[in-house]
């Protein structure tokens, strides 16, 4: 079943190229993050440009992970290349309508370029669900397979 | 019947007046900022104080608030 979103508007502030500000929209879905007990609310980007599912590293610590014990991979991005650190965690979505176990990238290099928002990227989003944008009409839409009957 | 849509549409009219760079917790019908602070820790925290136990998280934009991944 199609599952139709509205983008999502955010601000951005004036600068040199964008003298009177703008407003982004961005397909933007909410979820929790969960890692056994502990639970984050977040916002996260359908980002067809990610290879993977990835959050800021504050996410990864507020639902308890140990970045000592989390898997180490570089990621290369426009802010050059980093580190980051991947554990399994859980995406539910509309509180159970939608829920994804998937091997999730924590980034550093996101908090310190203000991301406080993850991105849903390839494997783990892309791989399970449709998408369809539709930018013209201010929407996009996530098709879910339905439940067993 | 259940929606994915976030619980905000217009961040930029929510956010208003909240300091660049800060996360904020946001009430679970998407109405009020509950908290802000410099860190995601105290949010969550003053959040569940006020009575909010699963508040939306995000953060601020700050300076630079255009993203290309």
């Amino acid at each position: 079943m199609w599952h139709t979103v509205p983008y999502s508007t955010f601000p951005c502030v004036p600068d040199s190229s964008f003298p009177n500000g703008h407003d982004a929209k961005r397909p933007v879905l909410q979820l929790e993050l969960i890692n056994g007990s502990n639970r984050l609310s977040c916002i996260a980007i359908v980002d067809s440009g990610a290879d993977h599912c990835t959050f800021p590293l504050s996410f990864g610590i507020q639902l308890g992970l140990n970045p000592l014990e989390m898997k180490r991979s570089s990621v290369a991005g426009l802010g050059g290349v980093s580190n980051t650190l991947y554990w399994p965690v859980t995406m539910e979505f509309s509180g159970g309508l939608l829920q994804l176990e998937v091997y999730a990238g924590f980034s550093a290099s996101m908090d310190a370029i203000g991301a406080g928002f993850g991105l849903l990227g390839q494997c783990g989003f892309f791989d399970r669900v449709n998408v369809a944008f539709h930018h013209r009409a201010g929407t996009f839409a996530i098709e879910i397979d339905d439940p067993p009957k | 019947m259940a929606t994915l849509a976030p619980i905000v549409q217009d961040f930029g009219k929510l956010l208003e007046g909240t300091p660049p760079g800060a996360w904020v917790a946001i009430s679970a019908d998407g109405e009020r900022v509950l908290a802000s602070s410099s860190e995601i820790k105290d949010v969550v925290r003053m959040a569940l104080e006020a009575g909010e136990d699963r508040p939306l998280v995000i953060r601020v934009p700050a300076a630079s608030s255009t993203f290309v991944f």
